[in-house]
């Protein structure tokens, strides 16, 4: 029974091909970042594989964790400052640097792919838990390390610690470690702002464990609902610090509406508009709809939880104005790819086609990635 | 095993507890929030334009070839290849100080509008200090043309004209770059001026 398998046994057995995967898939990536370099003449510092991993958004974690936040508008462009960016990672930038000789770059990639390698088991555990087999827990680690654009797992980004947090708090909710999974989510939500739609997962889940009934009446098991109530923590925290900071609370959306643009604007309007738009965002569009659809495989499942939080999530950035990163944003949703990963892990020339096709998309982007092309935000 | 009954109801009272002071610190953040961008650029403005008050008449000159764009406060966006300055938020605001006389001035604002044949006109309103001095429909042949308010002498009074310019609609000008703003509807401002009411143009 797998039940009876500790998540010990789960790790002991997944932890060689995990390794594997991450080592194999990390040193492709650089490799391919670090000669698409070579070849464009790029030599010296800005040719290292850190340079080369610190793209787009990483300048911004990096500022927070060696200098902290600050509320003038230092991004080039009026109204963008650092307060656009949640707090969690760059203060563990802030723990790792000084084993890193004081640098945020290396402390944030280390930091980075610390937490994908841990991420990796706890997804690993995740599907275990579900009751699925081995192969489709290891395929969809796989999807993960080889999807367009994990590079940013590497790379001095939240995705990674994002992916850990998600992954963890969903695991220890489904295994009724409460307090371990409302820490998590309180982490998460200080780590990005949809973050807190872990909320939806866990309501979802009690729901459909307990029935309507235990939802209503908490108080029966109130235990159940500490990840529900833990799980805005990290964000409040971050607004009380915005409001003592800045007088404003919210600063995060302050300068995310100014600099960056975002507002809200239904999805039937936005994603019509994107597709229209052509170029990068109507492939954000498309990849987007592709998500959407294939969350649905999670309802075959009846991973009912797992389908509200990934369609929640698709519809909030779709609600955005704008979906600039073609395929950043749902790295993380890596419940809809174990819901590909069951489709497949029964065609095993099928999923090496999958992570073929993905794997090539992936090597493409890297080299956008060195170049700092835009298709890589 | 079920937990006892008293630790049950701790544990919900503490969640409880908690829950309500999420509400309680939501209510918090809203009465005491204001953007900090709006508020440290129009600071910004006004100080400037206390360091540098306008003696009527006096012509402010806007955008990459402007030299008055510290005047600004919070709402407007430099473009690219783009003449003056362009409204970035509905409400845009432009810090005037004066010498403080009890004499009506007139306020001179070089406007474009630029609308669509879907959406011709859009409608502009100009407060100062929170006083609404009026609204014009522009657009289309007209979109260049002035707008021009009579400030009362008791706002200019006080020294300090904070000037609201407001439009009904905007064009996100995010991803302008791109070609990809929603409908055209953009409002943009290349000078103003502040004149004496004898010596105004008609």
């Amino acid at each position: 029974m797998l039940q009876t398998v500790s998540a010990r046994q789960h790790l002991r057995e997944a932890f060689v091909p995990l390794a594997v995967m991450f080592l194999i898939s990390r040193l492709v990536l650089l490799a391919i970042a670090a000669t698409t370099m070579q070849l464009a003449g790029v030599h010296g510092e800005a040719a290292s594989v850190a340079h080369v991993l610190c793209r787009w958004d990483c300048k911004w974690y990096l500022d927070i964790a060696a200098n902290g936040y600050s509320p003038l508008e230092t991004g080039g462009i009026p109204g963008e400052s650092n307060f656009g960016f949640y707090p969690l990672f760059p203060l563990l930038l802030r723990l790792f640097m000084p084993f890193n000789g004081g640098d945020a770059l290396h402390a944030g990639i280390f930091v980075s792919n610390l937490c994908f390698f841990g991420a990796l088991f706890y997804v690993y555990l995740y599907v275990r838990e579900l009751g699925l087999d081995r192969t489709v827990a290891l395929l969809t680690a796989a999807i993960l390390c080889v999807f367009p654009q994990s590079i940013v797992f590497s790379a001095p980004y939240t995705e990674g610690l994002c992916l850990l947090l998600l992954a963890a708090a969903m695991y220890h909710l489904r295994r009724e470690h409460y307090l371990a999974a409302g820490v998590a989510a309180a982490m998460l939500s200080a780590a990005r702002p949809n973050g807190v739609l872990f909320i939806v997962f866990a309501v979802v889940w009690i729901w459909q464990r307990d029935g309507l009934r235990a939802l209503l009446m908490p108080w029966r098991a109130p235990e159940k609902f500490i990840p529900v109530v833990f799980a805005p923590l990290g964000a409040f925290l971050f607004f009380g610090y915005c409001l003592v900071a800045t007088g404003d609370a919210f600063a995060h959306s302050s300068t995310q509406l100014i600099g960056w643009g975002w507002t809200f604007a239904p999805p039937w309007e936005n994603v019509p508009q994107q597709l229209h738009s052509g170029g990068n965002f109507m492939l954000g569009a498309l990849v987007s709809i592709t998500v959407a659809l294939c969350s649905l495989l999670l309802l075959q499942e009846r991973l009912y939880a797992e389908f509200a939080f990934c369609i929640v999530t698709v519809v909030l950035i779709w609600c955005g104005q704008g979906l600039v990163s073609v395929f950043r944003y749902w790295l993380v949703l890596f419940p809809v790819w174990i819901g590909v990963a069951r489709v497949f892990a029964a065609r095993p020339l099928g999923a090496a086609l999958l992570c073929g096709t993905l794997g090539m998309i992936n090597g493409v982007l890297a080299c956008a990635w060195a170049l700092g092309m835009a298709i890589s935000i | 095993m079920t937990a006892p009954a008293w630790r049950r109801g701790v544990l919900f009272g503490a969640l409880l507890v908690l829950g309500a002071g999420y509400i309680a610190a939501y209510a918090l953040f809203v009465t005491h929030s204001e953007n900090f961008i709006v508020v440290q650029r129009n600071r910004q403005a006004t100080l400037f334009s206390q360091a540098h008050p306008l003696l009527p008449p006096a012509t402010l000159t806007f955008g990459s070839s402007g030299h008055d764009n510290a005047y600004l406060g919070n709402g407007w966006i430099m473009l690219r290849d783009h003449h003056g300055m362009w409204m970035a938020a509905n409400d845009a605001l432009v810090m005037l100080a004066t010498a403080p006389r009890n004499a009506d001035r007139v306020l001179s604002l070089q406007t474009m509008v630029a609308t669509t044949p879907q959406q011709p006109r859009n409608r502009v309103e100009v407060s100062v200090n929170g006083h609404v001095l009026g609204s014009w429909e522009r657009g289309g042949p007209d979109g260049m043309t002035p707008i021009a308010v009579r400030v009362p002498g008791a706002l200019v009074r006080t020294g300090m004209l904070r000037v609201k310019i407001h439009v009904d609609r905007l064009a996100s000008l995010y991803r302008q770059d791109v070609g990809d703003s929603r409908d055209g509807q953009h409002v943009g401002i290349t000078a103003i001026s502040l004149d004496q009411v004898d010596s105004a143009p008609h």
